[in-house]
């Protein structure tokens, strides 16, 4: 692959895409295509509905490449429009991230002087309960698409932090709130399945 | 000194932590066989959920040229649509 087009800036796609210089959008579409059909695979979408998630982005992506800031990286600006088309998909609000059930639940994991109240599973058995990657698969589908992106950025691509912020429109604190959320709905989500298996 | 129910925020929610920060946590963490237990969790978390994405995230290449195709179909049409 080349990566001739690593530093293509968005004047230089609207122009391409004005004078209908295929050979440079063609590059443009190879170069990131894989990196959004992982990242829809990654954020739960599988199948068909993956492949028309991608062509949807892309034909986003081309409506409103002319409000593509310059200071963000179009692998950037891409993922934030696969994350609101996969929201939309799921029927997911935004504003439903504010509260999380999970909150009260680990609340009540501990008493009021803030120790354990119902302590965690013993790692053991927690590993060998996660050991054919189906519980947490089954966990990981559950998550809302919010939390999954940002674990997944946060854990896999090993982003900056600030650049999972703006992909998600975030602060720093949130990003942390988010984390804290996903991580705890994984393991109250695998604790119950692997006590349910015994 | 730090409560448990702290020491859990901190974790899960990948706080950077001062030079001092970190000692606390790891004093609590060696004291407490708790929290200690609720560090494991979520490091087996962590490398399980990596290779439970990297299963699902596999893609095989003439799939993938196969959409490169359609997309820039797509793309040509719509600038046809409007000239």
């Amino acid at each position: 692959m080349s990566d001739k087009n690593q530093d293509l800036s968005p004047i230089e796609i609207i122009d391409a895409f004005k004078n209908q210089d295929w050979s440079i959008l063609e590059q443009l579409i190879k170069q990131y295509t894989t990196f959004l059909l992982k990242s829809a695979l990654g954020l739960g979408v599988r199948g068909n509905e993956a492949d028309d998630l991608v062509q949807n982005v892309w034909s986003t992506f081309f409506e409103v490449i002319d409000r593509f800031e310059g200071n963000s990286q179009i692998r950037t600006f891409l993922y934030g429009i696969l994350i609101n088309k996969t929201r939309e998909l799921r029927r997911e609000n935004i504003k439903s991230n504010r509260h999380d059930p999970i909150d009260s639940v680990m609340e009540e994991r501990f008493d009021s002087n803030g120790h354990w109240a119902k302590p965690p599973m013993n790692p053991e058995q927690f590993l060998e309960a996660t050991q054919t990657l189906e519980i947490i698969s089954d966990c990981i589908d559950k998550l809302p698409v919010t939390q999954r992106a940002a674990f997944t950025l946060w854990e896999i691509d090993e982003s900056e932090t600030s650049e999972i912020c703006k992909i998600l429109d975030v602060t720093v604190t949130n990003l942390g709130v988010i984390l804290y959320r996903a991580k705890n709905r994984l393991r109250e989500c695998i604790e119950i399945k692997t006590k349910a298996n015994e | 000194m730090l409560k448990c129910n702290e020491i859990v925020e901190l974790i899960a929610s990948d706080k950077s932590l001062t030079f001092l920060g970190k000692m606390e946590l790891k004093m609590h963490l060696l004291m407490c066989k708790h929290c200690n237990n609720y560090s494991k969790q979520i490091e087996i978390i962590n490398n399980q959920y990596k290779k439970s994405i990297e299963k699902v995230t596999n893609t095989d290449e003439v799939h993938v040229q196969d959409l490169e195709d359609k997309v820039l179909e797509s793309v040509k049409n719509k600038k046809e649509q409007k000239p």
